[in-house]
């Protein structure tokens, strides 16, 4: 019956659609991993995947700050510089193994997005954007500036740790991390801060620890992807950080849908694969970025997948609004449990 | 004792020589806060277009200076007209975070569009006044900044008469004060709207011109930096206050100046939003704002 | 035993006074109600008793701890929840996560017990779930559960206010407005709500009304406030007996 709701709502045709993506995105990975494997995607190619995973990473854990917790940051790309050089360095001056450097690029991270955020995040809505872009580029400058970072000169000879397999864990696993938390009762309190953060406080919810918290955890996976693209480009520079960066993300994320999981990795994987399928015309790339930007904001505000996941619309979603914490466990005490 | 005074003076001159461009700039910026509560992320490039139409029209159509600024100020008035009506307008009843995402995407389409057109190497702007400097108490002035305070004075002047003895300026102001009430008064809010989008935008093209001449260099991506730096010093002024963007952008150039002769050039860009976060810290509401409380 | 305690409660904005050394006990049991004309001051009492406004001076005590200064949260997790005038819902989410957000605080599994999906985060999950349902069950909402809040009817969602309230788990409820653009009737089956409410989860009350059948039908104890100042504190037979009371607020409606 709700299936048939779903139906109804959504139309016969998304559901295929959905369908069609859900076995795609299975077939695809598939695909892909044993390609890589055997060695029958070229090394060019497998760049472009790992790019992928790492704007997955980027775009799901801004997706937590801005999707999710409401909370408009446009500063990633500086937890993302901080990344990069904090396991850059660590990589260069100690060759410590990389795991624990990518861990420590993204503790870093985290301990500057908390330092950034319990400040900045009193400010709403459009001003914390403007106060987030600024920490970005104070981060870009003092890079600039540094002796240690190599200056406007940039840092080299990053061994090419990042594989795309390595990738691959790294991004499967933010995507678990970041399903697990949205999904709970600490997700539903950062919803609850993005719907109307004064009922949140009157709620009980201690809003500023909730955005700080947010915050943090968004800040180190931004770290993390940011110590991926460092082990995969092995130089790096000020200017791979700049807040046209940060809004290349931003653009994934609110694509894909702020809000939605599924939906930043959609249009993550889009995002970077498309650009390089219209290699061709790559001076026309950022106009037409900014041709997408404005028609989907005209448009559809709320992105491909608005704040639904794609298992939503494949027929049994339940709860059309997120947080879902027990879609299952409703859908079973609808069927069954009807006094 | 006197040297440094000296020095102290010069770079006070320079300064306010770099913050009325600001100044120019975060009016625009100020004014469409004020009345549509909307970053205008696309300002600082229509500044950009502002200097590129000068120099075409000092190049190719032969003008002299003031007409050719007055060019630049009505293709930019125009251009902020249109960008308002295809962009923004119909994302009025959206959220705020729509019309801000949308207003970067247009910043980008114009620089893009820019780079594309006019290549991102920087041009030299023509030499409209020849170098002259003036040594005053042994201070430098050249004829340059003069051009920039002169006609940044006067524009002010003017945007002073027409907000605060004219029709219009009364209209503007009560749109911002309460566009719903203003629309029940009989004001026709949309062009209201429009006319202001083509007021900043004027300036901020005026302000392109005088950077032209100024640095004699002008490129598609110029307008990037000072644009978010005249959004800083609107910010700082208190944003949707005429007379606190014409403060805010005086500071900031004072500010970047200092800067400048005192560290490096290298970190000047990191001024303006050191000063932004903490004036958004200590006092969000900006140097002349009204601090208001929002209602539970 | 009181369980609220208000001393000398003084609110300023800039130079203007928005209440003036209001006070107020509330017993266990209680059932208070608060009018005055617009713009009284009685919204500006409820936020300094729930954390919204930090008092300019005065003393706020629950349970006979001291609340002001507190976060609003913090009052929240001892036991004072409140709905407020203008409906805070949160608005885009379904009936069932309205309600099921407001248990938060009293939900034990840390983050990491969340990311690794440890049973005590399963177990957990599953008592809110039930006490959500039990709860949307006594509101009659329970066939909605699955709709978006701001599709429900006005007095719908002030029920489910109410009951997001109750979920916050309060000793106090207050109660802004909760009557504000219902009818006659919807009134009265609010009225009857209320006391229920209040007798079912051995509540005190104390709401802010303009109806007057509803304070007069519901409260024990009326106190009046006109521009900031407790001008009549009493019975309802005795608020509508007061000569000032009628002048400043009840006059305007008796003409």
């Amino acid at each position: 019956m709700r299936g048939e709701m779903a139906v109804r709502r959504f139309g016969p045709y998304r559901q295929t659609l959905a369908w069609v993506v859900a076995v795609l995105a299975a077939v695809g990975l598939l695909a892909v991993n044993v390609g890589v494997y055997n060695g029958m995607i070229d090394f060019y190619l497998t760049g472009v995947l790992v790019i992928a995973w790492i704007n997955i990473i980027l775009a799901v854990s801004l997706n937590l700050i801005n999707g999710f917790t409401g909370q408009f940051s446009l500063g990633h790309a500086g937890f993302m510089a901080v990344g990069a050089y904090v396991s850059g360095l660590l990589t260069i001056l100690l060759n410590w193994p990389f795991p624990v450097v990518l861990i420590i690029a993204g503790l870093i991270s985290a301990l500057i997005g908390l330092f950034i955020g319990l400040p900045t995040l009193r400010l709403r809505g459009d001003y914390l954007a403007i106060a987030t872009l600024g920490f970005g580029e104070i981060v870009r400058v003092i890079l600039l500036n540094l002796k240690i970072t190599g200056g406007p000169r940039g840092l080299g000879g990053i061994a090419p740790k990042t594989t795309f397999f390595s990738a691959e864990i790294v991004a499967l696993i933010t995507i678990i991390i970041i399903t697990n938390i949205v999904r709970s009762s600490h997700g539903r309190a950062l919803v609850a801060i993005r719907e109307d953060e004064m009922a949140a406080e009157a709620m009980g919810i201690n809003t500023t620890r909730y955005k700080v918290m947010a915050f943090s955890i968004g800040a180190a996976f931004a770290g993390i992807a940011g110590a991926l693209f460092a082990h995969h480009q092995m130089f790096i520079d000020p200017r791979s950080f700049t807040f046209q960066r940060s809004i290349e993300i931003l653009v994934i994320v609110v694509l894909g849908g702020l809000g939605s999981i599924t939906g930043s990795i959609v249009a993550a994987i889009v995002l970077t694969i498309l650009p390089e399928a219209l290699r061709g015309m790559a001076q026309y790339r950022m106009v037409v970025y900014s041709l997408l930007l404005i028609g989907l904001m005209l448009i559809r505000p709320q992105g491909l997948f608005g704040t639904k996941e794609l298992q939503d619309f494949l027929g049994y979603g339940i709860t059309k609004a997120l947080p879902k914490g027990s879609a299952r466990q409703v859908a079973s005490n609808n069927g069954g449990g009807d006094r | 004792m006197v040297e440094l005074t000296q020095e102290i003076i010069q770079q006070l001159v320079n300064g306010i020589s770099l913050g009325s461009i600001y100044a120019l700039i975060a009016l625009g910026y100020t004014m469409v806060y004020g009345i549509i509560k909307l970053i205008n992320f696309a300002h600082g490039d229509i500044y950009m277009i502002g200097a590129f139409t000068g120099f075409f029209a000092i190049t190719i159509l032969n003008l002299p200076f003031l007409p050719a600024l007055f060019v630049a100020m009505v293709v930019a008035a125009l251009l902020g007209v249109i960008i308002e009506r295809l962009a923004y307008r119909p994302l009025r009843n959206s959220t705020r975070i729509a019309a801000l995402i949308t207003a970067i995407g247009v910043s980008f389409l114009i620089q893009n569009i820019a780079l594309l057109a006019w290549k991102p190497d920087p041009r030299a702007f023509p030499d409209v006044f020849p170098f002259r400097s003036y040594q005053v108490w042994g201070i430098y002035l050249d004829n340059r900044q003069l051009v920039i305070l002169g006609v940044a004075l006067l524009l002010m002047v003017i945007l002073h008469y027409v907000v605060h003895y004219t029709r219009i300026g009364r209209a503007m102001r009560a749109v911002a004060l309460d566009d719903e009430a203003a629309r029940l008064m009989g004001i026709d809010v949309d062009r209201v709207i429009s006319i202001t989008f083509a007021i900043g935008s004027a300036l901020a093209a005026a302000a392109g011109v005088l950077v032209g001449i100024y640095y004699n260099r002008i490129d598609p991506m110029m307008g990037v930096m000072p644009g978010l730096k005249a959004f800083v010093a609107a910010v700082l002024g208190g944003i949707g206050v005429i007379p606190g963007a014409m403060l805010g952008g005086l500071v900031m150039g004072v500010a970047e100046v200092m800067v400048v002769a005192i560290l490096e050039s290298t970190w000047k860009d990191a001024v303006a939003f050191a000063i932004l976060i903490i004036i958004l810290l200590v006092k969000p509401a900006g140097l002349l704002g009204r601090q208001t409380r929002e209602k539970v | 035993m009181s369980l609220l305690e208000v001393r000398d409660l003084t609110m300023q904005f800039g130079g203007l006074t928005a209440v003036e050394r209001f006070g107020l006990t509330l017993n266990e049991g209680d059932i208070v109600g608060l009018i005055g004309p617009n713009g009284a001051g009685k919204t500006t009492v409820f936020n300094c008793l729930t954390g919204m406004y930090r008092p300019t001076s005065g003393e706020i005590c629950l349970f006979s701890k001291r609340i002001d200064g507190l976060h609003p949260h913090e009052i929240t997790q001892l036991g004072m929840a409140r709905t407020f005038q203008n409906i805070r819902l949160f608005k885009d989410l379904t009936v069932f996560d309205n309600i099921r957000i407001a248990f938060h605080y009293q939900i034990n599994y840390s983050l990491a017990c969340a990311v690794l999906r440890l049973p005590g985060f399963t177990s957990e999950e599953r008592l809110i779930l039930g006490k959500t349902d039990e709860l949307l069950k006594i509101f009659d909402l329970y066939d909605q559960r699955n709709e978006i809040a701001s599709n429900l009817p006005y007095g719908e969602q002030r029920k489910l206010e109410i009951a997001r309230a109750l979920a916050a788990n309060p000793r106090v409820l207050l109660l802004d407005e909760p009557a504000a653009g219902m009818n006659p009737h919807e009134t009265e089956e609010l009225t009857k709500l209320i006391q229920w409410v209040k007798d079912r989860f051995q509540l005190t009350v104390f709401l802010i009304e303009h109806d007057m059948r509803l304070v007069m039908g519901l409260c024990q104890r009326i106190l009046v406030l006109d521009y900031g100042i407790t001008i009549a504190e009493g019975t309802p037979h005795e608020i509508q007996n007061n000569r000032a009371v009628v002048e400043a607020y009840l006059g305007e409606e008796a003409l």
